[in-house]
């Protein structure tokens, strides 16, 4: 039996913009299954990262709902979804990913030391291993490359364990050969760690990688 | 008068400090009866009690991953109930697929009994039984070999060797199959490329994917067989000429049993795609395809270059 | 196009153009305090001293000391007085106060010059002439007189009393004391006195540095081989030039180094922008070189802006302000005028167009150094790190820490900046806190009010009178805020030649305070008319006795002295050795009709100034109150008075109006602790004011800075907090970073101050403390103020997120760099 990680109702995201209205999200009902791997691709505009950062709660509907494992995001407040994240979604951004002043370890064991959490230094040290970033481990972000910068985001992101891993694009700036790497090694871990993975690309290929391909257009999901 | 003072900043700082260790006392407190609920409910698998979630607090945090302790444990079982199930179903599985050869056999073996066969149909029967039997051991040993990756048995030897003799293992193999089609393999891998990986294990994925290959691809063909370090993975890449894959059977080609319905009379029971997927699948490494109908196939093997 | 360009930048150069004109603003308009103050004090102490002059030599003049003076090249002007006689009577007046005095051509021409206001016909020569003032001819009655006129006059010099008809050569009017007459060096030569004798010459020395160090004045006065009664000293510019100096250079260099680091710090802060706009030029097609003169041409427009009108704004503001401050900084003068010193200006332009300059050659080789494409996505360097260590702790404190660290050179900008406000915050405040302590004299024994009997002061015994009657004491004892009176008696009285007392005592007298020493002439004069050598006693109360004896360490035992048996000698400031006359009878009469003969023990020597006043050539000594009862000549001298409140105005007016009663009112003269007080808050609260005034304008400069700093920060890191917010730290912990920031750089500017800026306001408040008061800093204030800055610094960053958060959302933060 499979039940819903990530679910929105009727969501609807509407901008003003001097006297016009821009629909971004136009009533999308979204679902990702408990440790799916979810792709969504479309053009510029068509909505796919505004969909992402609802899930993610960075960002307030004009209607409908978001629930994220069982819990409607509406109504929980900034800070509260603040630490929602930080416990529960491992974000992946397109390319700012990491706190320029502060290394690789600390950049990965931030969440962690935001929730006043312990360190379990020997996991952190494994997980660098296998993403192959133990021997930069004290390096700055500006000196890494842009798949190492990657990986280090996907440590981030899954050190806190979460049940959900977002990633906007995360590719977007690497080469062919390093974007079907990274995407591999997020699709690896998250089955293995059975996590929900949902990533936004505009890749067909990358796209291809997921279990289930949703198609946005206009703020609409078209297919999928 | 700056005494007064003095004693009364005393005073305030004392009695402030006095309320925090009560506070502190209490929260201690609380923390362990709640702690303490909690995990009686989890033992008994009942719903967690409801509390305020994402708090920024101790308790908040303990609160917070217990939830999502008990929802891994819960998911834990359902996979658990689920794969007793697949067992299950794999169980009826082999029972079907060995009762084919096997009823299959009695008939021919009823028919050898009957007096009235001439010698030249005694000889035919006798073989089909033995390609029966054949077919009977072929199938057993797949199935072992399923069973032991389904349950976990196997231990996988796994080493930073190089590629390569794996590779040339693996051809050699399919070489006779190939010659007789006249179907070209050409291989690109160098020989100081080395991979952490099982060899017999990832020999016999890789010679599933060779064999597929040489069924698919029309004689005068070619397979081209490359092996390329990216950054985290070592992709792996075997190219055919041939007739190549539906854009919609892409995912089902990978299921147990599973078999094109144009070649349901050949030999082979549909297995190999699934037990290289296995095979890689527990390697951490991941196989993907690309085809399109009438211009050959793909297929990719990505394993992971350093233990995951 | 400069100009366009400019225009369309608004926001920014209006930054640094308000930093430019405030800095020059202040530049020019402190340093201008600073001149205007420095004259204006030349003046007032010229005008006090009633001449120009570095240091004088009082108590004679030897030919060797004169010819030694007039040799040494660094003496630039050897000026001479001689004090000639005083004027008795004339016609109209016979209470004389005036002297006569001979003055030599470079005193008169050079020294005095400055003083003097207005002079009508010229110096004596004839031996008849004199150089008069309006103030000396009205004591004498004369008033009417003018230049030309003449009049009669008996005087006395010392030779005798003479009276001559005496013609005005001349009338002049001015500073310093005009209660003189100036006679002619005839005059002088035969008036019998000489320039070597103690109470005549008197020598004044111009040097040409005005810094001459301790050892250099140490040699002169060896050289000069001072004898007993001579005495040199100093002027007070002199001696106080380098503290005011150092002040002065001090103050002059933090203003500039504030102004420096304020438009530092704004170039740099826009720094990036420019360098981006830059980029955007050559890729348009400016060469390099065009760039440059556009540049420069744009920097200059804006630094010429904002120098003119600071200037100007200097200008006015010093007009109208400066004789203010000038005068509640302690200058008592009715024609303040403000000094403008050209150095002012060089300096006040100079430090603003170098750093205006400077800065922007750092934009421009930035700029250059980096390709076009490159400098149009600049986004502002900051000395990457290769890797550093991890940091274990407080994860909030942790990147404050680090987000300080990151650019090293623009912390220590702002947190110099806050410093350099603090510290010198922290040097004006002590330095004005303790200015009263340091420059107010108090009433001796603290009491409330001295009243003196000036009459004793005269030198005919007729003239003594006793103005404060029982009667008058009585009334004013009975004032209903009136503590406690106490009259200090005085009766002269004969001590007869007792050997080796009188023998030190006139010895060391005649050679401290007279020309000749103590010779066989005296001695038989002593012998034979002991009356004629005044000696005096004092009688004091047990109050007095307790505070001398406390101070003193005496071993006098209270009974004894109240019974008379023993007495306190005064030793007159001759240091006279003890053994000579501790211990030992003193035989002594009052010196009246049939007064009895006295014997008494000398028990201790005191050296309390307070009973030098108004003595004679003889002995002083003290006896009890009780004693003196039985002595009818004693007269009032002094009535000190307490209140039984402190400071009680009311009470005092009360006495003063008794004192005003009296029939000797004119005679009378006062010290009141209340006047001393309110003259030393007046000047002292001004100087707060003032100062405080200062410093709050230099510390605006410290706080623009650091706010100009960390917007600019916060602006820069936008994505930055954003991403913070998306990977989970929610706002609270944000502020709680943001804060831990300001706060951090609070603390190290603290730390600078309590390492550097104390140690330099010790400095600074040594070299201005002569009265050797001990060094206190006013720690309410600094405390107060530190407490300020300490909040505005973990304000100000909260702030700017908070109006940043409104702004964007967070997503639009995020998607900026993407």
């Amino acid at each position: 039996m499979k039940q819903w990680m990530v679910k929105t109702r009727n969501l609807k995201k509407y901008y003003k913009q001097g006297n016009y209205i821009i629909k971004a999200l136009d009533g999308v009902d979204f679902q990702a299954e408990d440790g799916e791997f979810v792709s969504i691709i479309g053009k510029s505009g068509s909505g796919k990262s505004t969909l992402l950062y609802m899930i993610g709660g960075l960002d307030i509907p004009t209607e409908g709902d978001v629930f994220v494992g069982g819990k409607n995001l509406a109504g929980i407040s900034r800070e509260k979804l603040a630490v929602f994240r930080r416990r529960n979604v491992g974000f992946i951004f397109q390319s700012y990913n990491l706190v320029p002043d502060l290394n690789v370890y600390e950049n990965i064991i931030l969440p962690i030391e935001l929730d006043g959490a312990a360190v379990d230094e020997e996991l952190v040290d494994e997980l660098l291993d296998s993403l192959q970033l133990l021997d930069k481990k004290e390096a700055m972000p500006n000196t890494l490359s842009g798949g190492q910068q990657q990986r280090a985001a996907i440590a981030r992101a899954l050190a806190i364990k979460p049940l959900l891993v977002l990633a906007d694009e995360p590719t977007g700036n690497l080469d062919t050969g390093t974007s079907h790497d990274v995407i591999g090694l997020l699709r690896t871990m998250a089955k293995r760690f059975q996590q929900t993975l949902v990533v936004i690309t505009h890749d067909q290929d990358i796209a291809q990688m997921a279990d289930r391909i949703v198609h946005m257009k206009d703020g609409k999901i078209v297919r999928g | 008068m700056a005494e007064i003072v003095i004693i009364a900043v005393l005073f305030t700082g004392a009695a402030a400090l006095g309320i925090k260790y009560l506070r502190m006392k209490q929260d201690i407190y609380d923390f362990g009866t709640y702690l303490d609920e909690c995990l009686d409910q989890m033992i008994a698998g009942k719903e967690m009690r409801r509390m305020d979630e994402s708090e920024e607090s101790m308790w908040g945090r303990t609160y917070d991953k217990l939830k999502k302790l008990d929802y891994i444990w819960k998911k834990q079982n359902q996979k658990n109930i689920e794969e007793k199930k697949q067992m299950k179903e794999l169980i009826s599985d082999i029972s079907h697929q060995t009762r084919t050869p096997s009823a299959n056999m009695k008939l021919y073996l009823e028919i050898l009994t009957r007096e009235d066969l001439t010698e030249e149909e005694r000889r035919q029967f006798l073989r089909k039984i033995q390609l029966q039997e054949e077919k009977l051991e072929f199938l057993m040993e797949s199935l072992v070999k399923m069973s032991r990756l389904e349950t976990g048995v196997l231990t996988l030897h796994m080493e930073l060797q190089p590629f390569y003799e794996t590779l040339v293992r693996a051809v050699a193999a399919i070489v006779p199959k190939a010659e007789k089609k006249k179907i070209m393999i050409y291989v690109d891998c160098a020989e100081t490329l080395l991979l952490c990986h099982d060899r017999k294990w990832t020999e016999e994925a890789v010679f599933n994917l060779l064999d597929n290959a040489v069924k698919y691809t029309e004689p005068g063909g070619e397979i081209n067989i490359s092996a390329k370090e990216q950054e985290i993975y070592t992709k792996i890449s075997i190219r055919d000429t041939g007739k190549g894959i539906e854009q919609s059977r892409q995912a089902e080609i990978f299921q147990r049993f599973y078999r094109e319905p144009e070649v349901s009379q050949k030999e082979g029971i549909g297995i190999g795609l699934y037990l290289t997927r296995k095979i890689i699948t527990v390697q951490n490494g991941y196989i993907e395809v690309h085809s399109e109908p009438g211009k050959g196939a793909e297929f990719q093997i990505y394993l992971p270059r350093k233990e995951l | 196009m400069a100009v366009r360009s400019l225009k369309r930048n608004k926001a920014k150069n209006r930054m640094l153009l308000t930093a430019v004109i405030l800095s020059v603003f202040l530049i020019f308009t402190v340093l201008t305090v600073g001149s205007t103050y420095m004259e204006m004090e030349k003046i007032q102490n010229i005008r006090q001293k009633g001449a120009q002059f570095d240091a004088v030599l009082v108590g004679g003049v030897t030919k060797k000391q004169l010819e030694w003076c007039r040799e040494r090249k660094n003496i630039t002007a050897v000026g001479l007085q001689a004090y000639s006689g005083y004027p008795e009577k004339t016609k109209k007046d016979s209470t004389l106060h005036s002297g006569l005095i001979w003055c030599d051509e470079v005193f008169w021409k050079k020294q005095m010059a400055p003083a003097r206001d207005m002079v009508q016909g010229r110096y004596p020569q004839k031996e008849n002439e004199l150089m008069a003032t309006r103030k000396s001819l009205k004591d004498c009655g004369m008033e009417h007189l003018g230049v030309g006129d003449s009049f009669e006059m008996t005087y006395t010099d010392h030779n005798g009393s003479h009276t001559k008809n005496f013609t005005i050569s001349g009338i002049w009017d001015g500073y310093g004391d005009r209660q003189v007459f100036f006679v002619s060096k005839k005059f002088f030569e035969h008036s019998g006195y000489t320039l070597d004798q103690t109470r005549s010459g008197i020598m004044y020395l111009n040097f040409d540095e005005k810094d001459l160090r301790e050892n250099e004045r140490q040699e002169i006065m060896t050289r000069l081989n001072l004898g007993e009664q001579q005495y040199f000293e100093f002027s007070q510019e002199m001696s106080s030039w380098m503290e005011v100096m150092t002040g002065a250079a001090g103050l002059a260099a933090a203003i500039c180094l504030s102004a420096y680091l304020l438009i530092y710090n704004i170039l740099s802060l826009s720094v990036s922008a420019n360098i981006r706009y830059y980029g955007l030029l050559e890729t348009i097609g400016m060469t390099n070189w065009q760039i440059r003169k556009f540049l420069r041409r744009q920097m200059a427009l804006l630094g010429a802006a904002g120098i003119a009108v600071g200037m100007s704004l200097g200008i006015v503001v010093s007009f109208r302000l400066i004789p203010f401050i000038v005068t509640a900084l302690g200058i008592h003068q009715d024609d303040i005028h403000v000094v403008f010193h050209p150095a002012v200006f060089v300096l006040a332009v100079g430090v603003a167009a170098a750093t205006i300059f400077m800065g922007n050659q750092n934009a421009i080789k930035t700029a250059g150094s980096v390709s076009p494409v490159d400098a149009m996505c600049y986004r502002g360097s900051s000395e990457n790190r290769r890797r550093h260590k991890i940091r274990r702790g407080p994860v909030l404190w942790k990147m404050a820490l680090e987000q300080i660290g990151k650019n090293k050179k623009k912390s220590a900008v702002v947190i110099l900046s806050l410093a350099a406000s603090l510290s010198i915050f922290l040097c004006l405040t002590t330095l004005i806190q303790s200015h009263g302590a340091r420059t107010v004299y108090t009433n001796y024994m603290n009491e409330d009010l001295i009243v003196q009997n000036d009459t004793l002061l005269k030198e005919e015994k007729s003239d003594w009178k006793q103005i404060m009657d029982a009667k008058f004491i009585d009334s004013v004892r009975k004032l209903s805020g009136v503590e406690r009176v106490s009259s200090l008696k005085r009766a002269e009285i004969v001590v007869p030649w007792s050997g080796e007392i009188t023998e030190t005592w006139l010895k060391k007298f005649y050679e401290k305070w007279q020309e000749e020493p103590f010779g066989e002439k005296e001695r038989n004069e002593y012998k034979e008319h002991p009356e004629r050598f005044d000696s005096f006693c004092y009688g004091i109360s047990r109050q007095e006795f307790d505070y001398l004896k406390e101070n003193e360490n005496l071993k006098t035992e209270w009974k004894d002295f109240r019974e008379g048996k023993t007495c306190l000698l005064y030793d007159g400031a001759m240091s006279l050795p003890e053994s000579t006359f501790l211990g030992k009878t003193l035989t002594f009469w009052e010196d009246r009709q049939g007064s009895p003969e006295e014997k008494i023990t000398i028990g201790d020597l005191v050296s309390e100034e307070y009973y030098g006043a108004g003595s004679g050539k003889g002995l002083v000594i003290l006896i009890s109150q009780d004693y003196m009862k039985e002595m009818a000549g004693a007269l009032v001298f002094r009535m000190n008075i307490s209140y039984k409140e402190p400071y009680d105005q009311e009470t005092e007016q009360k006495v003063l109006q008794k004192i005003q009663e009296t029939p000797g009112r004119k005679d009378f003269s006062y010290t009141s602790k209340i006047e001393d007080l309110k003259e030393a808050r007046r000047a002292q609260g001004n100087m707060m004011g003032v100062g405080i005034g200062l410093t709050v304008i230099i510390a605006w400069i410290g706080i623009m800075n650091y706010i100009n700093t960390v917007s600019g920060n916060i602006s820069s890191r936008q994505s930055e907090l954003a991403l913070l917010e998306g990977i989970g730290m929610t706002k609270r912990q944000m502020r709680g970073m943001l804060v831990r920031e300001g706060i951090l750089y609070g603390l190290f500017s603290w730390l600078i101050t309590a390492a550097a800026g104390i140690g330099i306001t010790y400095v600074i408040y040594e070299k201005m403390n002569s009265n050797q008061i001990p060094f206190e800093i006013p720690w309410i204030w600094i405390l107060g103020m530190a407490a300020i800055i300490l909040m505005i610094c973990a304000l100000v960053p909260v702030i700017f997120y908070h109006i940043i958060d409104k702004k964007k959302s967070i997503i639009e933060r995020i998607r900026e760099i993407q």
